[in-house]
Order: structure tokens, then C-alpha cells, then sequence
């Protein structure tokens, strides 16, 4: 599976979101305002959920809302820690 | 404004919807005019953390006392005033050294300041929370995760099992985060509110009421489910 194909089945599984946001889902998709469940316990959640796939660890301060703007701004973020890992 | 009101009406419902265009439409009028609904919602508290063992090492919450100088909660001071006079608690969370964020908390009673009301526990087990504030640049970072464990841990060492709390239904947000934590929505109330007149209409006790006065105002006596 691609980073695109695993972090979206990650939003999806940790959002709950329902089929038709799943398949809408894209790398320019919105995430922070667009869709109402993304909130800090979402975010701590998919950053576990991303940790635990990837084997990387994201710091605290490291938080920043640029990271969830979209799907593409967050696969970004996990292809930046992979390469730096 | 009409994409908020078709994201509500998706996300929250036709009526909610409605009445968030009504009261949008009423605030352009040059006299004081609005329309309000509440969800009254109650929470669990739970000694399992939110927030995994290895996050939100560097926020501290502490308890804020009444007759601390410079208040940190972004409120008026007539206002913090005022809580503390109803005896309420405020916790506070700091990111290191900077305030993030706070949450108020009452036993017994609460009067609402925002609408003309006052909200009863008769339960011992229950305590009333809100203005649940976070700095906008830690609304994703763990700080409200933190802080409600910590505000559960603490009840719950003091016998309560629930915090109820209301919740605007203009806000779909807010109500996804509380039932995302399994908060049950236990009643609503609309206040419609011209002047000084109010007149309130709800699916929990009192049902209907109307106040020409500031003196005179429906109580919900709210109990956590079964």
C-alpha cells in the first residue's frame, strides 16, 4: 500500500467517517474545518495510529495545524519523519 | 453564511439549521433579538486517560484560586467574579510556562450566563461544567485531553461520576468531540430572547416557560441516565 492508500484508511478507520467521506477522500481533501470529528482527540489518535504503522515518534511541539490542512499536507508530514527515520 | 447553513443542515439537522438562519438573520436588526438552543449532554468521567502515557509531559494544570491578581481565563473579570461567587472551580493548563487553556466546573447549581436560566443537579454524583477554553494555537495539541483527564481523575477521587455541561447546537464540532468521548445528549432547550423577554421551550422539565423579568427564570433540574 502506498502512504496515500495507508493514511487514508487510517483517517478513515480513526474518524469513523461514513463510505461516502471514505471514498471522497483525496490527497487535496481538507481536513481541519471541513470535517467536524477532526479534533485534538482525532489528532492525538491518528498520531498514534501513524507511530505505531511507521515506527516513527512525533513530539508534542512538533503539532502544528499545517500538518492536517489536507490528506496531501499530512502524507507530506509522514514522508518527511519516514525520511528522516 | 448559506454554506454554513447547508454544513449544519447536513451535519446537525433541518431544524438546527433553520434556526441558526433565523437567529443570524435576527442579530442584523437593530434591536437585541436571538435565538439559542442548547443540548444538555452528560459525561461520564472515566479513570482511563484520554491522553497516551507519552504526551502532554510538558502541560501542567493547576487549580486557580479567586483571589489570583491576574486571572488567566479570558473573561471579564465581572464575570470570573461572578463564577467563583457561585462557588465554582477553575483548572487551568499551562504549556510549560504558558497559558493554554482552562475549564470551569460547579457543584449543586449553575446560573447560565449566556441565557436567562439556571441548571440544578440534584444528583451528588454529578458536577456542571463549561466554558471549556483552549488558546487557538493549542486547539490540536493534547492540552484539552490533559486537562479533562485530570478534571476526571479529580472528580472521580471526590465521588462524582458525571459532568454534564450544555453544548450550542449551532456547533457541530463541539458536539462531534462530546459524543466522540461518549457524552449522552439528555434533553435541548431553545431560548428565543427579544429585550429583555425570553421565552424558553424544551423537551425536559420545565417545558415551557417565559420571564419578562431577570428575576424570573426556568430551572432545569438535570440528572445524569439511568
Amino acid at each position: 500500500m502506498s502512504t496515500q492508500e495507508n493514511v487514508i484508511s487510517i483517517l478513515v478507520d480513526v474518524l469513523q467517517l461514513n463510505s461516502n467521506v471514505a471514498k471522497s477522500l483525496a490527497f487535496d481533501t481538507p481536513l481541519l474545518g471541513s470535517i467536524p470529528e477532526f479534533d485534538s482527540m482525532a489528532v492525538v489518535t491518528v498520531l498514534t495510529a501513524l507511530e505505531e504503522e511507521y515506527g516513527f515518534f512525533v513530539d508534542d511541539d512538533e503539532i502544528d495545524a499545517e500538518i492536517f490542512e489536507t490528506v496531501g499536507t499530512l502524507i507530506s508530514f509522514v514522508d518527511n519523519k519516514l525520511s528522516m527515520s | 453564511m448559506i454554506k454554513k447553513i447547508l454544513d449544519l443542515q447536513r451535519q446537525l439537522g433541518i431544524v438546527n439549521a433553520i434556526l441558526f438562519a433565523i437567529n443570524r438573520i435576527l442579530t442584523l436588526l437593530p434591536f437585541s433579538f436571538k435565538v439559542i438552543k442548547f443540548y444538555f449532554a452528560a459525561q461520564k468521567l472515566s479513570n482511563q486517560s484520554l491522553l497516551p502515557n507519552n504526551r502532554g509531559k510538558n502541560i501542567a494544570i493547576i487549580e486557580v484560586a479567586r483571589t489570583e491578581k491576574h486571572h488567566p481565563c479570558p473573561r471579564p473579570i465581572e464575570v470570573i467574579e461572578d463564577r467563583y461567587y457561585q462557588g465554582a472551580i477553575c483548572l487551568v493548563a499551562y504549556n510549560n510556562t504558558e497559558f493554554s487553556g482552562c475549564l470551569w466546573y460547579i457543584k449543586d447549581r449553575y446560573k447560565e450566563d449566556e441565557v436567562n436560566c439556571l441548571f440544578e443537579l440534584p444528583e451528588k454524583d454529578s458536577v456542571w461544567d463549561f466554558d471549556v477554553y483552549v488558546e487557538p494555537k493549542f486547539r490540536l495539541s493534547p492540552v484539552f485531553l490533559k486537562l479533562w483527564d485530570y478534571t476526571s481523575d479529580r472528580l472521580l477521587k471526590e465521588d462524582c461520576h458525571w459532568s454534564l455541561s450544555r453544548i450550542s447546537a449551532f456547533n457541530p464540532n463541539s458536539l462531534f468531540s462530546h459524543k466522540r468521548m461518549g457524552a449522552v445528549i439528555i434533553g435541548w432547550a431553545v431560548f428565543i430572547c427579544l429585550g429583555g423577554i425570553q421565552v424558553t421551550i424544551a423537551n425536559v422539565s420545565p417545558f415551557f416557560h417565559v420571564s419578562f423579568r431577570k428575576a424570573s427564570f426556568p430551572i432545569f433540574r438535570l440528572k445524569p441516565p439511568e
